[in-house]
């Protein structure tokens, strides 16, 4: 019986690991990207941030929606960048209850309390979001107990001892913690320790009151999340078509999904930002893959292909985890219905297709973009089959002729017309 | 023919230069931290000579986890419960990035270290 149980404990396992889709899964090697209408990028994006070891992802990629809705369209979006709106402050709108801060939150919700009360941010230079990490550095991220919080403690002792010099001594260390506000403030905050939760005297020290009379206004928006509330959440179809039409009119969309299951079954949500979408190819299949903006730092961009990852992986994840996309468009503005993603099911690409370079500066296939206007007909498992019956066919190219060789080297496949000695290679 | 040989030649031995004397630099609220490249990871300049602990696989994990139902950053979360500690900061470009500093004051850009290490860690 107990070998019974093992034996089933050990195929769950190793099923488990075989069915685990990772969300950053990369392109397969010889795939190159296809330069046709459905390579789309946002160009004018805010900088890369980092959300380091705390959970607020949510904050990040709301934030990333709403300073491209403000500085894309300026004449200078780098200088307006500059001038950024703070995570924190932002933050504090997960939830319209109370003003306090919170590792993990929605964005929907975030967007939602946003616009409802104002639409006005401090500046990112006025509450910055280092000092979360200087001050919880001890217990990231802190806890629904407080324990070890750095505000927690300063509230207990606080309210053990109120006296003035009590109070003074903590506005003293805060001052040495590098906060700006001058002494009168901090204490104006300090005073108020039997009136507020300890949240809501963290949010009042680390977002201050004067950081207010120099907010940034955004401009009003209105929130499309898909899918909707009560829909089907499995739409793997509706979500790239919702991708698609955001991205084709210039607008990035957050996209919340599981990326990460523990051995138990429980999945550690993450919240990221779609900012480009492609088809990648070689001779016999496509795949789709979406551009991630994520708030991990430059370096993680650089390790993973720029941010180019599996589309259908990731498609996949937010439609499981019944989650999706979000995107905020100027108010009044609405997205074209009519459009819908293509969907290579054939690879377009085939012996003599050029390559050319996108603006990018990645090299890629250079496909017939007319195709793409040509497809209208779904195919019967209702994924949209590309056209590609305008594309020429190698004997009509009218261009040299040439033949392909199918090649491994170094454990990678290439396709090449001038093979090496190196190559292990078969003609096509 | 002798005079393109002599460029590429030149062209050849100044890349090769280049690529060895590579260097950014990241802003952080501790001052400005230089970063050189070395065997394709940007590290701390003194790991470029001897022996540093940002370049050393990992002996053994710290108690230092984070565990919650939504996802810390895991080149950050790596970095700490490997014994080093998480440092973010800014280049001339706006983009932000994260260094693993360790006891002894190497430094290692943070995914560098997470995708150098994490597979070798017991």
């Amino acid at each position: 019986m107990r070998r019974l149980y093992w034996v089933i404990l050990f195929n769950t396992l190793i099923l488990s690991a075989a069915f685990a889709v990772n969300p950053y899964q990369l392109r397969p090697a010889g795939m190159k990207p296809v330069c046709d209408k459905s390579y789309l990028e946002i160009q004018n994006l805010p900088p890369l941030r980092d959300q380091g070891v705390y959970g607020f992802c949510y904050a990040h990629s709301t934030l990333m929606l709403l300073e491209h809705l403000r500085c894309s369209q300026s004449s200078y979006p780098s200088s307006c960048y500059k001038n950024a709106g703070s995570v924190l402050h932002l933050a504090r709108f997960n939830t319209n209850k109370g003003q306090r801060i919170v590792a993990g939150g929605f964005p929907g919700n975030v967007l939602e309390h946003f616009r409802y009360n104002g639409r006005d941010l401090a500046t990112e230079s006025c509450a910055p979001y280092e000092k979360w990490r200087d001050l919880a550095k001890t217990s990231p991220p802190s806890d629904a107990s407080g324990e070890h919080d750095y505000f927690y403690s300063m509230w207990n002792k606080l309210r053990e001892n109120s006296s003035y010099d009590n109070k003074l001594c903590l506005a003293n260390e805060l001052k040495d913690a590098g906060f700006n506000q001058n002494i009168q403030e901090l204490m104006s905050v300090i005073d108020k320790v039997n009136e507020i939760s300890w949240k809501e005297l963290r949010y009042k020290i680390l977002v201050p009151e004067t950081c207010l009379d120099q907010s940034i206004k955004y401009p009003d928006y209105d929130i499309l999340p898909y899918p909707q509330r009560g829909t089907d959440k499995k739409d793997f179809k509706g979500l790239r078509d919702q991708i698609y039409r955001s991205l084709s009119q210039g607008h990035p969309l957050e996209a919340s999904f599981c990326a990460e299951t523990d051995s138990n079954g429980n999945c550690g949500y993450h919240s990221a930002t779609i900012v480009g979408q492609r088809h990648v190819c070689d001779l016999s299949e496509c795949r789709l893959q979406f551009r991630i903006q994520n708030s991990y730092g430059e370096s993680w961009q650089r390790h993973n292909d720029n941010g180019w990852v599996d589309g259908e992986n990731l498609t996949k994840l937010m439609a499981d985890s019944g989650m999706g996309v979000t995107t905020i468009l100027p108010k009044g503005e609405s997205l074209n219905q009519n459009l819908t993603a293509p969907f290579y099911t054939n690879s377009p690409v085939g012996p003599g297709t050029s390559r050319s370079q996108h603006s990018s500066g990645e090299s890629c296939w250079s496909v017939n973009t007319s195709a793409i206007e040509n497809y209208q007909e779904p195919i019967p498992s209702s994924v949209p089959k590309f056209d590609n019956s305008s594309l020429k066919k190698p004997e009509e190219e009218e261009t040299k002729k040439t033949v392909l060789y199918i090649c491994k080297k170094d454990g990678q496949t290439l396709f090449t017309d001038s093979p090496t000695p190196d190559m292990d290679c078969r003609e096509r | 023919m002798k005079f393109f040989s002599s460029f590429l030649l030149f062209i050849l031995m100044s890349s090769s230069l280049w690529g060895v004397s590579q260097t950014k630099t990241l802003k952080t609220n501790e001052g400005e931290l230089p970063l050189i490249l070395k065997n394709k990871l940007w590290v701390s300049p003194h790991c470029q000579k001897g022996e540093c602990q940002a370049l050393k696989t990992p002996a053994k994990t710290s108690s230092k986890t984070h565990k919650s139902t939504y996802l810390t950053q895991p080149a950050a979360s790596f970095c700490e419960s490997s014994g080093g500690s998480y440092l973010t900061g800014k280049y001339s470009s706006g983009n932000e990035d994260g260094i693993c500093r360790f006891k002894d004051q190497s430094y290692i850009l943070a995914w560098d270290y997470y995708y150098k290490f994490k597979d070798q860690r017991p």
